[in-house]
């Protein structure tokens, strides 16, 4: 079944390749974002047939990622749909300016990235012990495991 | 077994720093986070309660600053290009301004239906109806009759009286027939043809029928209907008070117009989780249950996936399922996380704003087109 719609996608590429031209000229297949997307599905799934044919039977569990993208296909309907389009082309249009707000929130985060490093590096980690009653008594990660950020330093030096 | 655990939300390097503080920005078990710095003492100690309380200062800072303002300057962009998208659609890009009067006009003259108004009938008895109909008392008993049924189906609560449960079957069948005898006398004054007009008037009609039909409740189980939905039935009539208000009906008529872009965004969210619910899978399909992924929450199957990620698009405990993925997949699980977290939760969220707002304002200019064009017919009739 997934053979057969792999097919019929494969020859809607080729017919619409051989109709409008492959890349050269205006108005040729991959000229369309939309083609691009359509190719680069239709392009994995050949992929996966020639490495399964050639492979036969190796090492196969790479092309499991290559079978991941086939999730990909449903967003082939956002090319065939008028009001979608729409929608994708703002998001689309938006993504500079977006870029722009994520740089700004990337900033923030980096200040107090940097603050909270600072303040609280290292300092957040705590001693788990199923006996509570010497766990009460535990002060620093030495009086827990045995180690600690100081004693290494001190022993190899800065 | 003694061990010296750190949690995964911690300072100690940029990376996990930065996460740490944009999992505070989604406003997501921000408290947790601010509470084990609070507890903080100094390096590799054990954590006091309440050490520090003091420190709690850069956390509220921190949400006033980026979740407040930051966070809603994706908003911002988001509806603004939303608009400029549509106003493209619209051709309104490059025009001059005659040009774009020009199509408000057009827009105008199409969107502008003339209001067709009752003819009074010649028949004796109609027109006593017509005269009854069309006065304010009528109304008014009709929107408290509205009223007094909502307050009735108010009382209702889990074990009931028996009395109780008569007196309110009765109002339903008292309040069934006043709403069917309300839309004959209607229908008897203005006609068929003129009461089938009025959207409004469409809509009592489905809601007069179906209640007579919920009525008879032997029927209905004859036809193997759920008796949910005649619950349903009955509440629906509470929509009619929306009829009374004018703001009230704005409001409605902007989500109605705004349907089709909901749905086309709908129908791209859906793509998007389908993605990430098939990618999530082959992820994280086979990670224990723990505190966060549990029963409910996992990517055990499709369907599960699929709540998992619109619960998490709404924002709910995503980090707490992000920090249990972390711990089976490592990096990869980060970035798939961050990434439907932009889309889902900072993008596509916010497109839904966009275009509520869009189609609101666009309701709002029309109707300020209309107040324009009525003010210009008077000057015309007063010349």
């Amino acid at each position: 079944m997934l053979l057969i719609i792999s097919i019929i996608f494969v020859i809607e590429c080729v017919i619409k390749i051989i109709a409008q031209g492959f890349y050269f000229g205006k108005k040729t297949y991959l000229r369309d974002p939309w083609n691009i997307l359509d190719f680069i599905i239709v392009m994995f799934s050949i992929i996966t047939w020639v490495l399964e044919a050639v492979m036969d039977g190796a090492d196969m569990s790479f092309i499991r990622g290559f079978r991941a993208l086939r999730a990909l296909r449903p967003l082939r309907v956002v090319s065939k749909n008028e009001g979608i389009k729409t929608v994708v082309n703002s998001l689309l249009e938006s993504i500079p300016a977006l870029l722009n707000v994520l740089l700004i929130v990337l900033l923030f985060l980096l200040v107090f990235g940097i603050l909270g490093i600072q303040l609280f590096k290292g300092q957040l980690g705590r001693c788990s012990d199923d006996n509570e009653d010497t766990l009460a008594a535990i002060q620093w990660k030495y009086d827990c495991v045995g180690y600690s950020w100081h004693e290494i330093v001190n022993e190899y030096g800065e | 077994m003694r061990e010296w655990t750190t949690p995964f939300n911690n300072y100690n390097d940029i990376m996990h720093s930065m996460m740490t503080f944009f999992e505070i920005s989604t406003l997501e078990m921000w408290p947790g986070m601010m509470y084990d710095a609070i507890d903080s003492v100094a390096l590799d100690h054990v954590p006091i309660e309440g050490n520090n309380t003091l420190i709690s200062i850069i956390f509220i800072f921190f949400i006033f600053f980026t979740t407040f303002f930051i966070m809603n300057l994706f908003i911002s962009v988001i509806v603004d290009k939303f608009n400029e998208e549509i106003k493209k659609r619209q051709g309104a890009d490059n025009f001059t301004d005659e040009q774009k009067e020009w199509v408000k006009i057009q827009r105008l003259l199409v969107h502008t239906n003339p209001k067709i108004i009752p003819v009074e009938p010649i028949n004796c008895f109609r027109l006593q109806c017509f005269k009854v109909v069309q006065s304010q008392a009528f109304e008014y008993i009709v929107m408290a009759a509205i009223v007094v049924n909502t307050v009735f189906l108010c009382i209702d609560y889990y074990h009931k009286s028996d009395e109780l449960a008569k007196i309110l079957d009765e109002s339903n069948l008292t309040f069934v027939v006043f709403f069917t005898l309300e839309l004959l006398i209607k229908l008897t004054a203005y006609g068929f043809k003129y009461y089938w007009y009025v959207n409004w008037n469409k809509f009592d009609v489905i809601i007069v029928a179906m209640s007579l039909i919920a009525l008879d409740e032997e029927l209905l189980k004859a036809l193997n209907f759920n008796p949910t939905a005649l619950r349903i039935i009955r509440v629906s009539r509470l929509l009619r008070m929306v009829k009374t208000s004018e703001g009230l009906r704005t409001l409605l008529k902007t989500l109605f117009m705004s349907l089709g872009n909901i749905i086309n965004t709908a129908l791209l969210l859906i793509l998007i989780l389908f993605t990430f619910a098939v990618a999530g899978m082959s992820l994280f399909g086979e990670i224990e249950d723990d505190e966060f992924l549990n029963h409910n929450v996992n990517f055990k199957s499709f369907y599960i996936a699929m709540m998992t990620l619109w619960r998490c698009a709404t924002g709910e405990s995503w980090n707490g399922i992000m920090h249990e993925c972390f711990y089976a997949q490592s990096v990869v699980a980060v970035c798939y996380w961050l990434l439907y977290q932009l889309i889902a939760f900072f993008i596509f969220m916010n497109v839904f704003i966009a275009v509520i707002g869009e189609s609101f304002n666009d309701n709002q200019a029309t109707e300020d087109e209309n107040d324009i064009l009525a003010l210009k017919k008077k000057d015309i009739k007063a010349f």
